[in-house]
């Protein structure tokens, strides 16, 4: 089977010998009702990769990179709720896709973030949440764990260039383990987004850009030694671009508002380094939006899964499970303020958001459907 | 009256106070130390007879100044910070949530002022704010709280406008000065805590004078900030003995580690040590040579870290014992906590983590204290209320406690599984 990204190399005339999909053969999503992260969860997520056909063509003898989403600090929550029932990718989902991948024939797998605001072991980070970072290690036959806003254990950031030009950015400079893998996979979080409208798989991209090079206290023409700050200059304000050793923002005429930009980077991401496998968790989550920080935030329990090869099709059925229609355009719930990712990633040849062209797999939206905005 | 220094309560009588009558205000109050400006000695005859001791001046000096190992009973450190955010810190980026407001405390100072000199009492003061217009009478209770919880003392002191109002008979001062005096009584209900301990599992040590006094007490300073919990320790003192309860220590000092702590090490200990501090220690197998900063070897059980140059960046060098360490050691873990302040100290068989809030406003989200070791209860304590229980639940990283707002100050008293 064709990866993902040798599928985008292919559309683009890159790789001739890739075939190219047809555009009704619109990648298969599996969803899921789970009610917690006790003992159904594994059985729900090996199901759900039947469903999709299963993982050992696509994992088999291969380097599988994931990025989790453990956005913002681990110290900060949203009330008394814990990190994993509401911002982060809950351990347990994690852990049972490492264990699904290592089964399926995984040669390794490396877990990734850009750890809020640091250059620390991710272990380190993970363990400031009171997680236990060795039974993530331990669920698979090769487990690693790199903080990617540092160069970790390559020797230099790699630099991944899209096939077809982007909307802001061509390519990005990279951890090594973006690069160096054959598989690439996001472990999401359901959630709305306030510069975005929603986060999922794609969303969850934006977090794979070292703040070394894209955050405030990036360094001006090399990348920074030291891992600090958000994205605000740099990608969400344009105020000024990345480390000159990077690719360079190009010219735009756009505004340097930040529910303009950020959807379009958001896609861009996905181009120079598309999603194999888009995994969201959506059993407890927050509604709202994407961290403690916003205001209005409300822990909810939707108890889904979310799980499918192609990422815009993923994430249009997420979307379409948190109660929105994935075909709404700026100014429609949940973009209501902002561009939509989904919109712009299907203009740019990443996959579909029309749910009639979809093939969803263990259930109907309209029977699992919880709506974040009842 | 109060014989020994340890049980002075101190205030400093306001400059503009002249009539004796104002003793009153102290009646039935927890204060039994009356710190006296040269122009009120007058007073002194009326004070005293009304059961105050009135020392003669107390020699307030410069904690780098300070004779530690001479301190005697009282050791009165003059030139602290006035505990409250800063507005000299902080990341001004909006974008996210990033950055963190800087805190002028004082629990690292009294840390290192405990282990110079261990014996004696630890007074602190410091100059006033800049502008003591825009004082709250809650900056009162945070700045005494703040020394206590740190098991030492802050003579209570007045800004002129909130001593004239009290003097007036201002009914909303008199309110709020009725207040503070009950945190004083709560407090000194609570005086065996003073007794209590500080719990960590990073010792940092040091002779904390002389060319090491820079690095030692920044470091110090900064892993307070950084929410690390660590016990100072004098170098001299250090032994294989006091760091039972210790998964690392930080030698701060380019001065030889005794041989004797090696034990220690080999059973598992974490010995942090500056460069050529440990040269005469044999090493063991390389573990990790990839560190920008340090060379780690085998010893034993434990681990020899060895930094490749001098330390010369505190900041740095609190995180990287902190993380060398690792965190999975942390005895106790705050969220919500950001303009907070904690203090982990242990009783027999009793956990207390001290809270203190510079923000002198309830966090937007509740707080919530993780705990590691093995409790089975837990009690919250809020200045001049009784003690209630709080929840236990079950989280990841331990059991957690959370807080229900609070402006100041707070304990969490865990008792400890038997």
């Amino acid at each position: 089977m064709p990866t993902r990204r040798e599928w985008i190399a292919a559309a683009a005339g890159l790789a001739a010998a890739i075939p190219a999909r047809s555009a009704s053969a619109a990648p298969p999503v599996a969803i899921a009702r789970c009610p917690d992260y006790g003992s159904a969860l594994f059985p729900t997520l090996s199901r759900m990769m039947d469903q999709l056909g299963g993982l050992g063509a696509l994992v088999r003898n291969k380097t599988v990179s994931v990025k989790l989403n453990l956005t913002g600090s681990p110290r900060e929550r949203m009330g008394t709720t814990p990190a994993e029932r509401a911002q982060y990718t809950h351990p347990a989902v994690i852990g049972s896709m490492v264990r699904l991948l290592s089964e399926a024939g995984a040669r390794r797998v490396r877990l990734l973030e850009c750890a809020f605001s640091c250059g620390e072991p991710l272990e380190e980070f993970l363990y400031d949440a009171g997680w236990d970072p060795l039974a993530l290690l331990n669920a698979g036959a090769r487990v690693e764990m790199e903080n990617t806003n540092v160069t970790g254990r390559g020797r230099r950031y790699h630099r991944l260039m899209a096939p077809t030009p982007g909307y802001l950015y061509d390519g990005f400079d990279l951890n090594h383990a973006y690069d160096e893998c054959d598989v690439m996979v996001s472990i999401s979080k359901l959630k709305e987004h306030a510069t975005c409208g929603i986060t999922l798989g794609m969303k969850n991209m934006f977090g794979i850009t070292p703040v070394t090079i894209y955050g405030d206290h990036a360094g001006k023409d090399e990348p920074a030694a030291e891992a600090l700050s958000g994205r605000g200059a740099i990608f969400h304000s344009g105020r000024r671009q990345p480390s000159a050793s990077a690719p360079q923002e190009k010219a735009s005429s756009g505004p340097k508002d930040d529910k303009w930009r950020v959807p379009r980077i958001v896609v861009d991401i996905c181009a120079a380094r598309p999603l194999h496998l888009n995994v969201i968790d959506g059993i407890a989550t927050m509604a709202g939006g994407e961290g403690p920080w916003n205001r209005g935030v409300r822990p909810v329990e939707p108890g889904l899964l979310i799980a499918g090869f192609g990422m815009v099709e993923t994430d249009a059925a997420g979307t379409a499970l948190m109660g929105f229609d994935p075909m709404a355009k700026r100014g429609q719930a949940p973009f209501e303020n902002c561009d939509s990712t989904l919109e712009l990633a299907e203009a740019r040849g990443l996959g579909t958001r029309d749910l009639a062209r979809m093939d969803i797999r263990g259930g109907r939206v309209e029977d699992l459907r919880f709506r974040f905005r009842a | 009256m109060a014989d020994a220094v340890a049980n002075w309560v101190p205030f400093e009588w306001p400059e503009t106070w002249s009539d004796p009558a104002l003793l009153g205000l102290l009646e039935h109050t927890s204060i039994n130390c009356l710190l006296l400006p040269a122009s009120r000695l007058h007073l002194r005859t009326a004070a005293e007879s009304a059961g105050f001791v009135c020392p003669d001046a107390v020699r307030w000096q410069s904690w780098s100044e300070l004779d530690w190992p001479n301190a005697g009973e009282l050791a009165a450190i003059g030139d602290g910070f006035w505990p409250e955010i800063s507005r000299k810190g902080g990341d001004s980026e909006d974008a996210g949530p990033t950055g963190a407001a800087w805190l002028d405390a004082n629990g690292w100072l009294i840390e290192m002022a405990r282990a110079r000199a261990p014996q004696a009492t630890i007074w602190l003061r410091s100059d006033p704010p800049e502008d003591p217009r825009t004082m709250l009478w809650t900056h009162y209770q945070l700045a005494v709280a703040e020394a206590w919880a740190y098991s030492a003392r802050r003579p209570l002191w007045l800004a002129p406008p909130h001593a004239e109002a009290l003097a007036a008979g201002d009914s909303a001062a008199r309110h709020s000065w009725g207040a503070l005096m009950q945190a004083l009584t709560w407090m000194r209900e609570r005086d065996p805590w003073r007794a209590a301990l500080p719990f960590a599992r990073l010792a940092i040590a040091s002779d904390f004078t002389g060319p090491n006094q820079y690095i030692s007490t920044e470091t110090l300073l900064l892993a307070a900030r950084l929410g690390i919990a660590f016990v100072a320790m004098e170098r001299a003192s250090v032994t294989p003995e006091r760091l039972r309860e210790q998964r690392a220590l930080l030698w701060c000092d380019p001065y030889p580690v005794p041989a004797a702590l090696r034990p220690w090490v080999e059973q598992g200990g974490v010995l942090i040590a500056n460069a050529g501090a440990a040269k005469q220690w044999p090493r063991g197998k390389i573990a990790d040579d990839i560190h920008p900063r340090f060379r780690i070897y085998s010893a034993g059980r434990g681990r020899l870290i060895e930094s490749r140059v001098e330390f010369d960046d505190p900041w740095v060098l609190a995180k990287d014992a902190h993380l060398l360490m690792s965190r999975r050691h942390d005895a106790v873990r705050l969220f919500n906590a950001g303009s907070l302040q904690w203090r982990h100290a242990r009783l027999p068989g009793r956990h207390l983590v001290h809270l203190l809030n510079y923000t002198l406003r309830p966090p937007a989200h509740p707080v919530s204290v993780q705990m590691a070791l093995p409790v089975r209860s837990a009690l919250l304590h809020l200045p001049a209320e009784a003690p209630r229980p709080l929840e236990l639940r079950r989280e990841l990283g331990g059991v957690e406690a959370s807080l229900p707002p609070f402006a100041v100050y707070a304990v969490v008293e865990f008792e400890e599984e038997s």
